[in-house]
């Protein structure tokens, strides 16, 4: 499988009043063509800034990227390339489907835009197009839906209104950063679902960011978990869920509680994120690794193969 | 958005109500005798007593107030005393001066109070989102009879591009109607300008942090589109509140525009109606101005709803 996506690398930078502070270092990850790939930490690691970076989003000032490159299909992407693919080739969905559709537009305008933007078609033909992407996200009766507004429409619709722009242009990358966490359970299910469902249809790769690796572990094939902006842990999703190798996967791992269990309490990682203004040196997990000693705050551990295709960044990773 | 526009009319009318009665009630909110407030201090009993049958003020108050609402329904404001001629008659005597005069200054104020607001967001904390805030700051703190009397001296003495004032009718002479209008506008509209660009430079700094901002960019619609479509509709819902009210008050007239630049207009003849004493044209004045502000309120109440589908529901 050729690489579809590949991201060398990357460090993003922040101005601040005391100088600037790099809120990415050296994120390195490769989706394939078709892909889906997966990228998890908690609030504060990096992975949507990541997304952002590559869509050409971040906001700048005060961001900007420092160090790195990304690729796609092949074409190392600046600025300029970004524009170009943006909603064409490479689409993105978010976390809140209330706020991010825009309030004073109608659906059908939402969705059919891009239509008319990239593609050139007539209002009438966008409109047709975007009643039957509507119907093909499961939205149902979607004629009439065209010219509703986003409040009138539930959560899990608004998500499928989102899913239904981006798809509209066939793009062959489409990120989905947090496309569930403001969804009811049930709802999650069905827009992750219909993620599939579209992908095994069209054949696009599917970057999704999440904190829930309840949610990873259901759709994607590859995952890179993501820690104060770097990269800890990547593989395949079945290795590194079932051996984790870097102990902030593990202890990751652990503070899902189980079904099964009469726990009474979850072993929850101690202490939060840091912020990238206070990343310590060397490992930057250290000061919350239980295993973690001297050698550990000298330099940042490289990613490090532990098994076939299954890499860690800790100098005494678990062994499969 | 019927029933919307509907209540909102309904809503308006009671409003309405209020203004004319309030308008009725400056006559009796005189202190003393207003028959004899009216004529003045070196009045005779006799000329204060005609005056009091000229106003009606022998009768009992109901009487007076069902005199008044009649009057209106029929269009009538009664008689000023000063002009010695209908009220009605000598405000649209005087529209075709202020109503021109608040149509070019509200187009002055839209056509430069909204880009400069918006050049000033995207342009944030830089050298020309500072200048625009510094230029819309002058003209909001700026006097408008010293800023008429610098253009005058500019352009009215020294240059002698345009009339140092006076007021020429447009069947006269279109040209110089038009000339004559041009410093006045001017004058009338660089506080609306700096309101106006103020609001719209905050407004868009709050949207332009909107998700669905982000959204637009990630769709890949070009920077136009992203600011002047998805942007820039939801910047209009507070803006134009903002306009509504300037409008309104260019509308009442400006008593310090229309004296420094001689031109007769609506804020003058109140002017003169209170310095003279000439109740009936203070309550017509009061009237039209309270009217045209109530209408206004209900014109903007209606747009915010076709600018905002969310705000035709609720409520």
């Amino acid at each position: 499988m050729s690489a579809l996506l590949e991201i060398e690398d990357l460090a993003v930078a922040f101005r601040t009043e005391r100088g600037e502070v790099e809120a990415l270092s050296g994120v390195s990850l490769s989706v394939g063509d078709g892909q889906s790939f997966g990228v998890v930490g908690e609030s504060g690691s990096g992975k949507s800034l990541t997304a952002l970076a590559v869509m050409g989003l971040v906001p700048d000032p005060p961001g900007r990227i420092s160090r790195g490159t990304i690729r796609f299909a092949g074409e190392k992407l600046d600025a300029r390339a970004k524009a170009r693919l943006r909603g064409r080739e490479i689409a993105m969905i978010f976390q809140e489907p209330m706020s991010a559709l825009n309030p004073v537009f109608t659906v059908g305008e939402q969705v059919a835009e891009g239509l008319r933007v990239h593609e050139r078609m007539s209002h009438r033909a966008a409109s047709a197009r975007a009643a039957e992407l509507l119907g093909h996200v499961g939205i149902p009766d979607p004629v009439r839906r065209l010219s509703q507004y986003p409040h009138e429409l539930s959560g899990g619709m608004r998500q499928r209104v989102m899913i239904a722009a981006a798809l509209a242009c066939r793009p062959r990358l489409l990120i989905a950063d947090e496309p569930t966490t403001a969804l009811d359970v049930t709802i999650q299910a069905q827009i992750l679902s219909l993620l599939a469902e579209l992908q095994r249809e069209t054949g696009m790769a599917v970057l999704l960011i999440t904190h829930d690796l309840g949610v990873i572990a259901q759709v994607v094939k590859r995952v890179a978990v993501m820690y104060a902006g770097r990269v800890v842990e990547t593989g395949p999703v079945v290795p590194v869920f079932e051996a984790p190798a870097h102990p902030y996967t593990r202890a990751l791992l652990r503070s899902i509680p189980a079904l099964n269990e009469d726990e009474v309490r979850l072993p929850a990682i101690p202490g939060s994120v840091p912020v990238p203004a206070a990343w310590p040196p060397g490992c930057r997990f250290n000061p919350r690794c239980e295993l973690a000693d001297a050698a550990c705050t000298r330099a940042a551990p490289p990613l490090i193969a532990v098994a076939e295709d299954h890499h860690a960044a800790c100098i005494r990773p678990f062994a499969a | 958005m019927f029933w919307y526009a509907a209540r909102r009319i309904a809503a308006s009318v009671p409003v309405l109500l209020l203004v004319t009665l309030i308008s009725f009630s400056m006559m009796h909110l005189v202190p003393g005798d207003p028959a004899a407030a009216i004529a003045g201090s070196g009045a005779t009993n006799a000329e204060i007593e005609a005056i009091r049958l000229q106003l009606g003020l022998d009768k009992p108050f109901l009487v007076q107030l069902a005199t008044w609402f009649g009057g209106l329904l029929q269009g009538d404001l009664g008689r000023s005393i000063l002009l010695n001629r209908p009220v009605w008659q000598a405000i649209v005597e005087r529209l075709p001066i202020t109503l021109p005069l608040a149509l070019f200054a509200l187009a002055l104020t839209l056509l430069i109070g909204i880009p400069a607001g918006v050049i000033a967001a995207l342009r944030a904390n830089t050298w020309v989102d500072q200048a625009v805030t510094g230029l819309a700051m002058l003209g909001v703190s700026v006097p408008s009879f010293w800023l008429a009397l610098m253009l005058i001296v500019l352009f009215g003495v020294h240059l002698e591009w345009l009339p140092t004032g006076g007021f020429v009718p447009f069947s006269e002479d279109p040209a110089a109607w038009a000339r004559s209008m041009v410093l006045p506008s001017i004058s009338l509209a660089l506080l609306q300008i700096g309101l106006l660009a103020r609001i719209t430079r905050g407004t868009m700094l709050e949207v332009l942090r909107q998700d669905y901002v982000r959204t637009a960019r990630a769709k890949g619609l070009p920077g136009w589109m992203v600011i002047g479509k998805h942007a820039l509709k939801n910047v209009m819902v507070p803006v134009v509140t903002v306009i509504g009210i300037s409008f309104g008050l260019l509308l009442s007239g400006s008593i310090v525009i229309e004296t420094v630049y001689g031109m007769p207009g609506i804020g003058r003849l109140i002017a003169n109606a209170i310095f003279g004493r000439d109740y009936p044209v203070i309550q017509g004045g009061l009237l039209l101005t309270g009217t045209i502000l109530v209408l206004l309120n209900l014109v903007v109440d209606l747009l915010y709803a076709v600018i905002d589908p969310r705000v035709r529901y609720g409520r």
